[in-house]
């Protein structure tokens, strides 16, 4: 083998860290907002894109990374090629934004197709902004290639790909065929760190940006998600903020107070 | 075409491979399935798909009008695609209009696959379910933006599918008076049923959160794996005072290879609900909050006097963990 053909499938979503008062909801338009944060690359995309990295690094091959949206930062995605892979490509048009998650995968499928050969696909098992968790396995079903969900661990053995997929109380080892499709966890580990040099440096590597029409999809096949309601629920406390001279001080309150909300809970 | 929803509801058991048990997983979704059944007027059936499927059929035909029993020996392990395959024949036999699942590692890893062969929307991991009277159509409600948001979605089509939380629903099932028919399905399975093979189960360390009275939860802030070193004595003086008292941690250290994600609370983790929840260096992004918002009596710290964890805490201290814990747990000692 000269090497593995590597796509990695990555959403641009509003950063996660936001504090709960950074998003707000439009009742009317059924929509969500964040304020005040640049938006970043969906965490577990990341992770699916540091899985690629480590397959590259051992076995060879070109790791190429797909996003598809309507208003894609390319200053944020870029970071991508910092990080260490081989090209971008953006699939951006009006109206990509809050697709369904089967529009979302018939989208990547025909930017795939366009892509031509390809072994492995990879993908974080869910975004952090919808989080429906089924893109990558309706992607897979589109291309009709195996898909192995929540993997945290990856081997090529012999030309098929065996992973570790996350079960109740442990892990499946599960062995497919490439070409194949992974979704991975968190538990698979962070994205390498990315270095301001790295950043400057990934300037001149290649970002490609296609448009509906050069990936042959009429949009009236693209469906919306429906939402019907949307509210913030409040998760809010009064909290008692311990204080005292020293943090032995603070320690030792904090004790005292713990037993005694404790006994009140207990009602004695 | 018109839609009729004429169908049924199917709710899709699930089976722990290693003891053969039902779990309670499957009675939520018989709760859930008999409630929209009603709601709908409709039947409700169920489908048990595994090595020893047919061991559950007349516990479970107490709940239902119909069980279909796909029994296998190529099911005794979780292979989402013969899984499947054994779904779909159900599926041809029974047509239902909605469709339940648990949203578990197996549910998820079916129900996506199935959606995308149907083109059917999915909704996952709900939290919620009503029928419109009107559509007939399911509101699906869920968490999205990491729980920060509650939203409800309605989409239009036949099956309405879905898969729900586990332990959202109670379990509480109702028994009928009259037993369901059991119809045992044949299943054919060939080489290229699978595009996959499971190799073999290995088991990690368990860990029950969900049962625990106390949890001492460490995030990023903890600052490297031994932070957990300081937890552990925190959790052996609470362990004098409670039956059960566990380590949990947030997303962050798990990321970062301190602990293992068995102990992740969160939305992607476990969702738990202790006497009392200690964070410590635990920022309190909303995907965590979500996890341990029922927890009765919430304990922060946390050097950083603005970390969110203190708007969710009833109970908070501003500081170094490292210099706050070892007089906390003295007194701690002392008092329980």
């Amino acid at each position: 083998m000269t090497g593995l053909r590597i796509i990695v499938c990555a959403k641009q979503v509003p950063d996660p860290e936001a504090p709960a008062s950074a998003v707000d909801v439009d009742p009317e338009k059924r929509r969500v907002t964040v304020k005040g944060l640049m938006p970043v690359i969906n965490p577990l995309d990341e992770v699916a894109l540091e899985a690629a990295l480590q397959i590259k690094e051992k076995y060879g091959g070109k790791v190429t990374v797909l996003s598809v949206g309507e208003r894609l930062s390319e200053n944020v995605l870029r970071k991508v090629l910092a990080a260490g892979a081989d090209e971008l490509i953006l699939v951006q048009d009006e109206g990509l934004d809050d697709l369904d998650p089967y529009s979302t995968a018939l989208l990547l499928f025909k930017a795939i197709e366009k892509l031509g050969t390809f072994d492995l696909i990879l993908t974080g098992r869910e975004s952090a902004d919808w989080g429906s968790g089924q893109v990558g396995l309706m992607l897979a079903e589109l291309l009709g290639i195996p898909a192995i969900n929540w993997v945290k661990r990856i081997e090529v053995v012999n030309g098929a790909i065996r992973a570790a997929k996350v079960v109740h109380g442990g892990y499946d080892l599960v062995e497919a065929p490439l070409p194949a499709l992974l979704t991975v966890t968190n538990e698979f580990g962070e994205l390498r760190y990315v270095s301001i040099m790295a950043l400057k440096r990934a300037r001149d590597k290649p970002v490609d940006a296609w448009t509906l029409s050069d990936v042959d999809v009429d949009p009236s096949t693209l469906r919306k998600m429906e939402v019907a309601e949307l509210f913030k629920p409040r998760f809010e406390r009064m909290c008692t903020i311990i204080t005292g001279k020293t943090p032995e001080e603070v320690g030792e309150r904090l004790a005292v107070k713990l037993v005694e909300e404790l006994h009140s809970l207990r009602g004695r | 075409m018109v839609l009729t929803m004429s169908g049924g509801v199917l709710s899709v058991m699930e089976i722990n491979e290693e003891d053969n048990s039902l779990d309670n997983t499957s009675f939520e979704l018989l709760e859930a399935g008999g409630v929209l059944s009603k709601e709908a007027g409709t039947t409700i059936s169920a489908a048990i798909i595994g090595r020893k499927a047919s061991h559950h059929a007349d516990n479970v035909a107490r709940y239902v009008d119909r069980v279909y029993v796909v029994e296998h020996e190529a099911l005794a392990s979780f292979n989402p695609y013969l899984h499947l395959h054994a779904l779909e024949k159900v599926l041809k036999l029974e047509g239902p209009s909605y469709i339940l699942m648990g949203h578990t590692y197996k549910g998820v890893d079916i129900a996506a696959r199935l959606a995308a062969r149907l083109k059917a929307p999915l909704t996952t991991d709900c939290i919620g379910l009503e029928l419109d009277p009107q559509t007939r159509l399911l509101k699906r409600r869920r968490q999205v933006y990491g729980g920060a948001v509650i939203a409800t979605f309605i989409y239009q089509g036949e099956p309405q599918l879905v898969t729900l939380r586990p332990k959202v629903w109670r379990g509480r099932a109702e028994p009928r008076q009259v037993m369901g028919d059991i119809i045992q399905v044949d299943l054919d399975i060939n080489s290229s049923a699978s595009k996959l093979r499971v190799i073999e189960r290995v088991k990690e360390e368990a860990v029950r959160l969900d049962d625990a009275d106390v949890i001492v939860s460490g995030g990023r802030g903890l600052g490297g794996p031994d932070g957990f070193k300081e937890l552990e004595k925190l959790r052996s003086a609470l362990a004098k005072g409670f039956k059960k008292v566990e380590i949990g941690s947030s997303r962050p250290p798990v990321d970062k290879g301190w602990i293992s994600s068995s102990r992740q609370v969160g939305l992607t983790g476990e969702k738990v609900s202790p006497m009392i929840y200690i964070a410590v260096g635990i920022s309190g992004a909303t995907q965590h909050i979500v996890g341990m918002e029922k927890s009765k009596l919430v304990v922060a710290i946390n050097s950083d006097k603005g970390a969110p964890i203190f708007t969710m805490a009833d109970i908070g201290a501003v500081g170094d963990y490292r210099q706050i814990l070892p007089s906390f747990i003295k007194k701690l000692e002392e008092l329980l």
